[in-house]
C-alpha cells in the first residue's frame, strides 16, 4: 500500500476514527485529537505497519487504542510526578447535552472498560463482534461475553424493559 | 433485534452523529500543532527541570568541595617505595650484585719454570 493510498484510507475512516479516539480518551476532545494525530503519523511514517492480516479499519482502530492508552499512562505518570502543576482538563461539562445522551454516557462510564469498548465498537462504530475482538486484541469468545454482559447491564442502567438478546 | 437492542442502537447512533458532526477535518488533524494542554504540560515540566538542574549544580559543587578538602598529598607512582623495602636489605647482599676482585695482580711465576736441558735424566 503506497503512502497516498494509506492517506486516502485514513481520510475515509477519519470520522469513525475520531469517534473511536473520543471513546478511548474518556471523551476528552483534545486528548482524542492528540491520539488521532499521533496514530495517523505512526501509520504514515511506518512506525505502525499494516501487515494486511486484518482490515485497514481494525488496524487503524487498534493503533488508536494503543496510542490512547500510551497517552493515558504518560499523562498519569506526569500527574503523579508533577501533582497540581499539571491538572488535566476534565471532559467538557455535559450541562448542554440532551438528557438521553447524558444518560447513555453516564451508563457507559459505569460499565467495565472492556464491556464499554466492545459495546462502543459494535453499536457506536458498527463493527462485528469479531472485528471488535481483533481491534481489542482479545479472543472472540471473551468479546462475546463482554458484549452480552455489557449490553444487559447497559439496558438495566438505562431502564430499558424487555429481554435483551445476547 | 429486540426493543432494548433497538433503543441502545438508536442512542449510540445519536451519540455518534453528534460526535462526528463536531469532528475537525482530516487535514486539520494531521497538520495541527501540538495542543495548548501539551504546551501546559511542557511548561509544567519546566519548573521540575529547573529544580533538577539546581540540585545537580549544588551536588557537583559540594562533591568538589569535599574532594578538595579531603585530598591527601600523594607521591608519584615512579618515586613510590614500599615501606617494607628496608627488610630486604641484608648484610652482604651487595656481593650478589658485583664480580669479586683480587686485591693485587697475580704474581708472574713463569721464570721459575725449569727449561728442558736442565732437567736431569
Amino acid at each position: 500500500m503506497t503512502p497516498a493510498d494509506m492517506e486516502a484510507e485514513l481520510e475515509g475512516l477519519h470520522a469513525a476514527g475520531f469517534a473511536w479516539a473520543l471513546s478511548c480518551c474518556g471523551r476528552r476532545r483534545e486528548d482524542a485529537l492528540d491520539a488521532l494525530q499521533t496514530s495517523y503519523l505512526k501509520i504514515l511514517d511506518g512506525r505502525a505497519k499494516f501487515a494486511g492480516h486484518s482490515s485497514f479499519k481494525t488496524f487503524l482502530f487498534a493503533v488508536i487504542r494503543k496510542t490512547a492508552s500510551e497517552q493515558r499512562r504518560r499523562n498519569a505518570l506526569r500527574g503523579i510526578l508533577l501533582g497540581s502543576w499539571n491538572k488535566r482538563a476534565e471532559p467538557a461539562a455535559p450541562a448542554a447535552e440532551p438528557e438521553k445522551r447524558l444518560d447513555l454516557l453516564k451508563a457507559l462510564s459505569s460499565l467495565a472498560r472492556r464491556q464499554r469498548q466492545v459495546l462502543e465498537l459494535v453499536f457506536y462504530l458498527g463493527m462485528t463482534i469479531e472485528e471488535a475482538a481483533e481491534t481489542l486484541a482479545i479472543s472472540v469468545g471473551s468479546a462475546r461475553v463482554h458484549y452480552s454482559r455489557g449490553k444487559r447491564r447497559l439496558a438495566r442502567l438505562l431502564g430499558l424493559r424487555g429481554g435483551v438478546r445476547t | 433485534m429486540t426493543d432494548p437492542d433497538r433503543e441502545i442502537s438508536r442512542l449510540f447512533e445519536e451519540l455518534r452523529r453528534t460526535d462526528v458532526a463536531d469532528a475537525p477535518g482530516f487535514r486539520q488533524v494531521l497538520g495541527r500543532r501540538r495542543l495548548p494542554h501539551q504546551g501546559q504540560a511542557g511548561s509544567a515540566w519546566r519548573p521540575a527541570l529547573i529544580a533538577l538542574g539546581v540540585v545537580l549544580c549544588v551536588a557537583v559543587v559540594l562533591i568538589r568541595h569535599n574532594a578538595d578538602s579531603s585530598r591527601v598529598p600523594t607521591t608519584g607512582l615512579t618515586s613510590w617505595k614500599a615501606p617494607t623495602d628496608a627488610l630486604l636489605q641484608t648484610p652482604g647482599a651487595e656481593l650478589f650484585d658485583s664480580t669479586p676482585e683480587f686485591a693485587e695482580p697475580i704474581p708472574d711465576y713463569s721464570g721459575l719454570m725449569a727449561s728442558p736441558e736442565t732437567i736431569p735424566h
